[in-house]
Formats: C-alpha cells, structure tokens, sequence
C-alpha cells in the first residue's frame, strides 16, 4: 500500500506535506520548490506544462495558461461571471451550465485542470519518498458547499488519488498546532494568502472540529501589498529621476521582487534598503533606484488594505457569537502576508488573542493535511509517542569534569555507552557519580546518585577498560551499568523518573549554564589541560624507566627538566600556560623516541601517551579517566 | 483459508472427551489459555519496548540528520562566500581607482562567474534560441522583424544553472 499524503490546493499556490516517522515534512517539487504555483498551461505544439514551468511562459501565451481555478471549482458559469473578466483565458458554459475552460483548443472542466496539478504534485511527491502515492488528503476553505467539494474530489480521483477525506483549510491549520487536543474551544483562523482572504471561527470538542461562521474577501492577498509598496517606489523614481518605471516590465518585474524581498525583510528588521543599480536609463546616462523603506512607512503604504481585513474578522465573530459562541481562545495565522508585524498587530487587536506560532505559515494547511493522513493510516499512535530528556545526563571524571554521555533533548527510551577507564596505578575501585545538568564542571550539576565498582585487578592506570552504561526507559527510568570488560565484574543503579524537577527548576538550569558559559568552559579547558599534562607526565617517566639505559643521559636529562616543568605549572590556573608545558615535554619525548625507534616513529607521534592503545576499542575512540579520588565525598 | 481453523476446533472438541473427564479437560483448556495469555502479554510489552525504542532511535536520528544538515548548509554557504570574496575584495579596487576602468571591471566580473563555475554554477543567455519555460521565463512578447515567432530575442538577466539544474531561468523576451 501506497502513502497517503495531505495536499493544500491553494488558489495560487499548492503545497504538500507527508507524516514519516510521526512529523509532518514539506514535500519539495521536482524543481526544488516548497509549494506549486497552481497553473497549468497548454503549449502550440499540444504540450501540457504545471507548475513553475507553466507560470513561466504564461505571458507568451495567455489564453491558453489557466491560474486560480479553484475559483471555478463546482461552480455554474453564471455564477462566476466577476472571475471571468478577470482571467485571461476563456470560461464557457458546459452541459449542465457548469463553468469549463477553453485553452488549448478543448474544453476542460475545472475538476479535470485541478487533477493535473494534483498529478503533479503526485509524481513529484513519489520522486520525493520514492514509493507510490496513492491517496490523499486534501483541504477545501471552510465555505466551499458540497458541489465545490464534490468538484475537488473529482479532481484527485481524475489524478489518480484516492481521496481518504476533503477537510477545511481552518481545520487543517489548527491540527498543524494540535489544537485537536484542546476541547470546548474557540478557534479563529486567519488566513490571508496570495490573493484570498479568508477568516473562519471554529468550536472544537470531543476531537470535533466545528466550522462556526466564515468570512473573507476573494480578492485582497499577498499581490495587493507587494503593489502597494511598487507603486510607491514607482511614484517616489518618477518625483526625484522624472521616469516612469511602470512602462518597463524588466523594471517593474524587479521593483515586485524588490518589494517582496523587502516586505519580508520588515517582518523581522525595522528598516531596510532597497537597491536597484541599473533600474532604467536616460540620456544622461543609467539610473539607479536606491531607497530605504521602514517598517512605519510599510504599514501606511497598506493601510487601506490593513483595513480591509477588519470587517470580515468582525463580521466572522458576530456570526459566531450569535450561534452562541463564546469568546476566541486561540487564533491560528495562515497565509505568507500574516508574517507582516502590522497583519499581526491587527489581529491581537481585533481577537485580543496572541496567535500560535511555530509552523510556516505558507505550509501550515498542508501539514495538518498530512497530519489528518496520517491519522487515518494509523500513524499516530499514542503509545509511541516518546518523551524526550530535560536535561544532560553523564558522569563525573577526572578534575571534576562532566562527561555527557546522553545529551538534553534526546528522545527516549535510548542507550549509550562509553569506555573509561582508570586515574591511578593499581586502582581497585571506580566510582561513578551520576550527573544531570547542563554545566561543564561536575559539581554544579545535580547529582542523581553514586556507586563503586570493585574489584579491579591491579594494573597500571588507563589500563582496565570500564564500560559505562546509560539506559533510559520509555518511562524516564535510568538503569546505570558500569561493568569491569577484563573481568566481566558489573555494578549498577537505577534512578527513578524526573527525579523530582520541576518545569522552573529545568529551566533554571539551562539557563543557569547559559549565563555560566564562558566561565565553565575556561574550567573545564583548565581541568582537561591539568588532565592532559598529568598523564603526559606520568607516561614519559614510565616509559623514561622502560627503556631504561637505551636513552643516552642528555635526552633523559631534557626529558626529566621537561616532566618537572610540567609538574610545577599543574596546580596553577593558567591552562595555557599547562599546554605550553605539555607540549614541550612531548616534543622533546618525541625527539628522543623518533632519533630512538624509527620504525615505530608513527605509531609513538600519534599516542604520546601511550595508554590510548589500551582504550581505542571504546566507542569515542578517546581515552577518559573515571577518577575515583578526586570525587568530593562530602558533596550529595 | 479462514474455514480451516474452524474445522481444527471442531475436531478438537470432539476428540476431547475421551481423553480425560470434562472438569479436568477444562481446568486444563484454561491453564494453557492463562499460560498463552501470558506469553502473549510478555510479547506484547517486548514489541512494544522494541517499537518505542526503535521509534527513538529514529527520532534522535533525525534530530541528527537536521543538525548535520544545518551544517552542511553553513559550510557551503562558506565555500560560496570563500569563493567569491576576492572577486568582491577587487571590485572595492576598481571602485577606488581614480578612474573608471571597463577594462578592469570586466575582468572583476570573468573573476565572479569563474568563482561561480568552481562551484558547478554556470551561466546561459539564450539569445536566438527557442524559448524554453523549463530554462526561460517570458517577461514580455513582442513582434520583431525577421525573427521566427517563438524565440528569444533578447535577455534581460542570464540564466544560471547549478550541477545541470536550474537556478535561475533566464529573463527572456520572446518574438511574437
């Protein structure tokens, strides 16, 4: 069986999205676009184009590229008059007095133009998942009546899809935010798309979406704002250059994109440039448009379409209200123009509500689309879905030093494990003190719980390989194993779920080891600094006795000056400086055992400190040291 | 198929009784059904245990693959940048030359679009072509002497293709 996708079939763009994994992903179209311009023309040479590439040639051959059909969908001939005069193409009465098109010297129903977007967007989504689709969701605004929907049926079944369910845009929207969740709730969407405005007010209960009232204005969208702010650049280069750019179609396809570019740019920045070497010449010689426009200035160049969202939004909560509605509890936004601060500002002002966000705006009616899909696939079952860790989770090694072994936001029930190893010669026991925290330095985290692990035959530091074990269950209980791989010795703990946090305290402590940042980086440089010198002492001196009488005295004499140099700057704070001194010591070994061993010359540069042969078969590849004195006893 | 177990039962009914007496027969039935539930609950919490962490793991994964391509995307924009900076370094040059030099300029921009080719971006202007709405977008049609209705006469911007796609269409007008 095939997926099942969940498509919005916009009026001028499409978009389409599919559940894998229980996440809702935008599917991308052949040409790498995130939505579908909703256009399909027919070529002289009996071509069918859709999409990008049909848009593209639309000038050259108008009469025969059909936009905005769903402003026909389901709908008789004479009732669509208005849409007539407005597209280019020509719109006849069928049979039964339904509308149909004429382009490319045949008659289409809208249903049938639909389906070739929807076979689109099918191939497209096969590429993409590289499986069959074979059904889909699709959503209709909430006032389509039932020949519309019937109509929109028709056209995924004509394409190919088996069409699981038709849902309402405002539904779709709301799902997207998982408000299918809430109950006894009042829902506005706002949707004010490329060049519809729609605003509906739902009551969900029981899982129940519920379409209150709807409203709208079929032509105010995303177009009439970028020519606002055009015709302003236009009127602004004819006062100061005397040239009318709205003659020049290069010029103006540029000033829109302009426009676009900087009306985006607005929603997050207060001002911004707009600049256009080359726009046009004269005479004199090329013209430049170089003007800057803030976010003040925008909101007055649309303020009479600002304006004109008002009295739908008013006139969708009236009817709501007479249907004995009470007051909105969330507002969703659709639509790429609600990114504008002013749309916004509009709407907190008009429902008094802060809208969700979080989901593209472009994108939302699609992912909820894809999200219903999945519902009816199956796909969405409660049991799998997981929680995720608060916070970090690891052990305290050598220096006092944090060792994240699960990292905060990882989706649980999970298992990681890591090989450590011994801080001192003939160590008999290691003691792994359990951490949750997001601070570098051990001591700063919580501590969940400690244990020892005995019984470690002795051997030289770095030598025994201890596997430390983390497993967090799907209900947040953490099993901590740490087991001795020589002797197959094993220790462990559990610790109960959440281990107490509250929400605040979570919070509290990542912030907390935000504003610590840079301090418990120097620590931990200055703890791992101290770590390294250590051991890089302790290695030359053993290896300086290994060899014994095959060094000559000058190199043992350099080396030994080298180890006490080391030694003398361990205590201090300067990790720097602790560096500096470790690599002198090791270069100066390395100097010795190249002139010494030239054979192993590779083999020794690459592991001065020898001991990380004894712990490269651990998972990290990188030798750590659990230092069982070093832990504080006292601390809890 | 779905006959065949109902024949089974049938059969084991009736082979039943003279086995052992019917109280027995039952309190056995039913212990083998305890022990079967049983084994059937223990399954379940295994695949259960199994689907969840498998679910997980899936999860992290992703949250993986999204960080490893947030990175991706920040070392190509960084390749682009590196490529493309000292071309930017010497028109600030030609722009501080005391004199216009076209001759400097053009070679600024041979270093911009070689920048662009090391990174499989190539340019196109399809003048006197055939227009091509997978390679060109129409900004305007017009009727041109001695040329054939449907190609492109002039280009107002080139097309740029990346790795053999389309970037960018070329901005074309096109002879009516």
């Amino acid at each position: 069986m095939g997926k099942t996708i969940g498509i919005d079939l916009g009026t001028t763009n499409s978009c389409m999205a599919v559940l894998e994994g229980g996440e809702p992903t935008v599917i991308e179209n052949a040409e790498g676009g995130r939505t579908t311009p909703s256009v399909v023309a027919f070529t002289e040479s009996g071509e069918r184009l859709v999409g990008t590439v049909a848009k593209r040639q639309a000038v050259t051959n108008p009469t025969n590229t059909v936009f905005s059909i769903k402003r026909f969908m389901g709908r008789k001939e004479a009732e669509v008059k208005e849409e007539e005069s407005i597209v280019p193409y020509t719109v006849v009465a069928g049979p039964n007095g339904d509308a149909r098109v004429e382009a490319g010297g045949k008659q289409y129903s809208p249903p049938e133009i639909s389906a070739m977007i929807l076979q689109k967007l099918k191939t497209d989504a096969e590429a993409y998942l590289g499986e069959s689709v074979d059904s889909a969701v699709i959503t209709v605004p909430a006032y389509f009546n039932d020949d519309q929907r019937q109509a929109t049926k028709d056209a995924g079944k004509v394409a190919g899809l088996d069409v699981k369910r038709i849902i309402n845009e405002p539904t779709a929207a709301s799902l997207a935010y998982g408000l299918d969740k809430e109950d006894d709730q009042t829902i506005l969407v706002f949707d004010l798309g490329g060049g519809t405005f729609d605003v509906s007010v739902l009551e969900i209960g029981d899982g129940v979406f519920e379409v209150k009232s709807t409203s709208g204005d079929n032509h105010l969208g995303g177009d009439n704002f970028d020519k606002a702010i055009v015709d302003w650049l236009v009127a602004e280069f004819k006062r100061s250059q005397g040239i009318d750019l709205a003659a020049d179609k290069m010029a103006l396809q540029r000033l829109y994109e302009a426009a676009e570019k900087a009306k985006i740019e607005l929603s997050t920045t207060q001002e911004t440039q707009i600049n256009l070497p080359f726009i046009t010449a004269d005479a004199s010689g090329p013209k430049h448009l170089d003007t800057r426009l803030t976010r003040a200035k925008m909101t007055e160049l649309t303020g009479d379409l600002l304006k004109r969202v008002e009295n739908p939004v008013r006139q969708a909560l009236e009817d709501a209200k007479d249907k004995g509605v009470a007051d909105v509890d969330h507002v969703v936004l659709v639509g790429g123009m609600t990114r504008m601060p002013a749309v916004q500002e509009r709407v907190k002002e008009l429902t008094g509500k802060e809208p969700h966000r979080g989901v593209n705006p472009d994108e939302v009616v699609a992912v909820g689309a894809a999200i219903q899909a999945g519902v009816l696939a199956g796909d969405v079952k409660d049991v799998l879905l997981l929680d995720v860790t608060p916070l970090t989770l690891g052990i305290e090694t050598k220096g006092g030093v944090m060792t994240k072994l699960i990292e905060r936001n990882t989706t649980i029930p999970t298992r990681k494990s890591e090989v450590f190893s011994t801080a001192e010669d003939n160590q008999p026991s290691v003691e792994i003190h359990v951490l949750q925290g997001e601070r570098e330095m051990a001591g700063y985290n919580k501590s969940l719980g400690k244990f020892q692990l005995t019984g470690i035959p002795p051997a030289p530091r770095g030598i025994p390989q201890i596997e430390v074990g983390f497993d967090i269950d799907a209900n947040g209980i953490l099993n901590v194993t740490a087991k001795d791989l020589g002797t197959g010795k094993e220790q462990k703990i559990e610790i109960k779920a959440g281990s107490g946090l509250s929400e605040d305290e979570i919070k509290s402590m990542v912030s907390d080891a935000e504003s610590h940042a840079d301090d418990d980086r120097r620590q931990r440089e200055l703890a791992e600094a101290r770590n390294e010198a250590e051991n890089a002492a302790y290695q030359a001196e053993r290896q300086l006795a290994d060899l014994g009488d095959s060094v000559d005295s000058d190199s043992k004499e350099r080396i030994e000056a080298a180890i006490k140099e080391v030694r003398e700057v361990l205590e201090s704070e300067d990790a720097a400086e602790i560096k500096v001194r470790t690599e002198a010591l090791q270069t100066a070994f390395h100097a010795v055992s190249q002139a010494m061993y030239e054979r192993a010359q590779a083999e020794q540069a690459d592991s001065p400190n020898g001991a990380a042969e004894a712990a490269s078969e651990s998972e990290e590849d990188e030798e750590e040291v659990v230092d069982a004195e070093v832990v504080d006893e006292g601390k809890s | 198929m779905s006959d065949e177990p109902r024949q089974e039962e049938q059969v084991e009914v009736e082979e039943a009784p003279p086995e052992a007496p019917p109280a027995e027969a039952e309190a056995q039935a039913v212990e083998q059904d305890i022990g079967e539930l049983e084994e059937t609950a223990r399954e379940r919490d295994e695949y259960l245990a199994l689907a969840q962490r498998t679910q997980a793991d899936f999860e992290n994964y992703r949250k993986r693959v999204a960080r490893d391509a947030a990175a991706a995307e920040s070392r190509g924009t960084a390749r682009l940048a590196k490529e493309i900076l000292p071309a930017l370094d010497n028109l600030a040059r030609a722009l501080d030359a005391d004199t216009l030099d076209p001759e400097g300029l053009s070679l600024v921009r041979s270093e911009f679009t070689a920048a662009l080719e090391r990174l499989g971006i190539e340019e196109f202007s399809p003048e006197g072509e055939r227009f091509d709405p997978n390679l060109h977008e129409a900004m305007a049609q017009q009727p041109v002497d001695g040329a054939e209705p449907g190609t492109v006469v002039e280009v107002y911007q080139r097309g740029y293709r990346l790795d053999g796609n389309v970037l960018r269409p070329a901005r074309v007008v096109v002879a009516q």
